[in-house]
């Protein structure tokens, strides 16, 4: 198998990333402090932002920590935590998710995110700015493994 | 043949060529969608799960057979006419229709709605989980399936230059959509109207990256999403008014968005599990006859939702066919709380322009008694699910054979479609 040019090439090709792994490694490059403590009252969307960003994150923005937007957004996204039907689980190709809600899902998911927007995550002070972050977990290169 | 296998897809894709070839895939282009004249446009399916099992009887019922009264005494309700809350709205030959369906009732006398009774799966499963997999894989009895019949359909159907060929409106992707392809399942439109409200060049900029990437199938898929973004996000909001507070009727007001959008669907999914007040069930295992019960808050839910979705679509309701699909019907014979536990055949409602409406298909028996039903409780299934939903994939779809939606199935086709 390993002597295979097919093996070769499959390996060589770049993987999309699933929901899942484009969520940790968003927070994981903006070495994001996630809360998953519950937090009485408190409202999930930041005063700042744009305001479709805003009126989709407060809508359905029914967590109380920053643990359980992640896990509303991967809901978002098509990939509900432990939501598969069948035991195999979720397919680990992200091509599975290569349609619009979920693509849709990843680009408000990186601009909210990175705009410091969603409560119960926070971020360091970084030297880059916020556009340069959003822009970067939105690229076709962060796509990719 | 081992020529070929030299090339990778990165090569393709860097070549000359493959930028030729990867700019004529749809969706890529600045303007995708040709608006079809009028009977070149595709036909829609959207099918709404009842999900827990509804009680074809009580919905659909011979009120005057006195053998069925026997057996479900206060399962009846009154018969049209009486004047009573519960009076039963009239079908003719001796079928009434319940009173909580009422905005069903003129798609019925118009022709354009049918209704199958006595239809099911012949997997004679009572369980709720196991029934759902049959009506949802379209393989009853056979597990090995684990793939959906609509995500089938949906690989059989020419998608053209579609940017949403078909969509679940459920937080989850259901089984019926179950497969190896991507399939959206969203339960409400707010995200893929994102990209309308960003004027930012932000959007723009990223836009921008994705068409220098030319990564094939991501890149085409980012356009294809950003432009159904920006047609869903400039179109304007219905003035037709959907029942408040069901999820239901979100999900056939989205759908219809989606339809009067062009955007190429085809396919649609949509639910019924409980009323707005979150009181109502299709599993009516008691107090089912009420009138301030379960059913009648599901019944009305359905009707109206039904019932504005249709208004909403305009001129397109021509290409529409809404079939409803449930678990099981439930015991013909009531249970000692006013309701009536997990049977086995139930009833269909099939509405459209193109059905050959106003009258009930399937065979239902003359006299009920304990010797005819299934195990001494159940409506025997005398009309397979499988003939009413062939019945749209061949007439409506052009898909001759419909056992690539439904395996094994040989029983053919209701003839429920005008030709």
């Amino acid at each position: 198998m390993l002597r295979s040019p097919e093996f070769w090439r499959r390996a060589a090709e770049p993987r999309l990333k699933t929901p899942w792994r484009f969520v940790v490694s968003a927070l994981r490059t903006l070495d994001a402090e996630v809360d998953s403590a519950e937090v009485d009252g408190a409202d999930d969307t930041g005063a700042a932002g744009k305001a479709a960003v805003n009126a989709m994150a407060s809508s359905a923005g029914t967590s109380q920590s920053g643990a359980g937007l992640i896990t509303e957004w991967l809901g978002r996204m098509g990939q509900p935590l432990y939501g598969y039907l069948d035991e195999g689980g979720y397919s680990d190709s992200g091509e599975y998710w290569l349609e619009p809600a979920s693509l849709m899902g990843r680009f408000v998911f990186a601009r909210t995110l990175a705009g410091g927007e969603l409560n119960g995550i926070t971020l360091p002070a970084v030297t880059t700015s916020t556009t340069d972050n959003q822009m970067w977990l939105m690229s076709p290169e962060f796509q990719y493994h | 043949m081992k020529e070929s296998r030299k090339v990778t897809r990165r090569q393709i894709i860097r070549s000359a060529a493959g930028a030729l070839l990867l700019g004529a895939v749809p969706g890529i282009s600045a303007n995708p969608i040709s608006i079809p004249g009028p009977g070149g446009r595709k036909k829609i399916l959207v099918t709404i799960f009842q999900r827990f099992g509804m009680d074809g009887l009580l919905a659909v019922a011979p009120y005057g057979n006195s053998s069925l009264a026997a057996l479900r005494p206060n399962l009846m309700l009154s018969p049209p006419g009486s004047g009573r809350a519960d009076s039963r709205l009239d079908l003719g030959e001796g079928f009434g229709l319940h009173p909580s369906l009422a905005d069903l009732l003129p798609f019925y006398q118009e022709g354009r709605l049918a209704i199958v009774h006595g239809v099911g799966s012949p997997d004679s499963t009572r369980a709720h989980g196991r029934a759902q997999m049959w009506w949802e894989t379209g393989a009853p009895g056979n597990a090995t399936y684990r793939d959906g019949w609509m995500y089938r359909l949906s690989r059989s159907l020419d998608r053209g230059n579609a940017l949403l060929p078909a969509v679940s409106m459920t937080e989850k992707r259901p089984r019926i959509f179950y497969g190896h392809d991507p399939i959206t399942a969203q339960a409400d439109l707010q995200l893929l109207g994102f990209a309308a409200g960003q004027a930012d060049g932000n959007l723009a900029a990223m836009e921008a990256l994705y068409k220098e990437h030319r990564g094939g199938r991501l890149s085409n898929a980012v356009s294809a999403s950003l432009e159904l973004s920006r047609i869903l996000g400039a179109q304007p909001t219905t003035a037709v008014t959907y029942p408040e507070g069901s999820s239901l009727a979100a999900s056939l007001r989205d759908i219809a968005r989606l339809i009067k959008a062009d955007v190429g669907l085809q396919l649609a999914f949509a639910e019924s599990r409980t009323s707005p007040d979150g009181k109502g069930t299709w599993d009516t295992h008691s107090n089912a006859a009420s009138m301030d019960g379960p059913f009648p808050r599901m019944a009305e839910d359905l009707a109206r939702s039904l019932a504005a979705f249709m208004a909403d679509l305009g001129h397109r309701r021509d290409d529409v066919t809404v079939v409803t699909l449930t678990d099981f019907g439930r015991n013909v014979v009531e249970n000692a709380r006013l309701g009536a536990d997990h049977g086995r055949a139930t009833a269909m409602f099939v509405l459209g322009s193109d059905v050959k409406g106003g009258r009930i298909y399937g065979d239902l028996p003359d006299e009920f008694s304990r010797e005819m039903l299934e195990d001494g409780l159940d409506l025997p299934v005398s009309t397979d699910y499988r003939a009413v939903l062939s019945a749209q994939v061949q007439s409506q779809f052009g898909i001759a054979d419909a056992s690539g939606c439904f395996p094994g199935w040989q029983g053919g086709a209701l003839p429920l479609f005008r030709a």
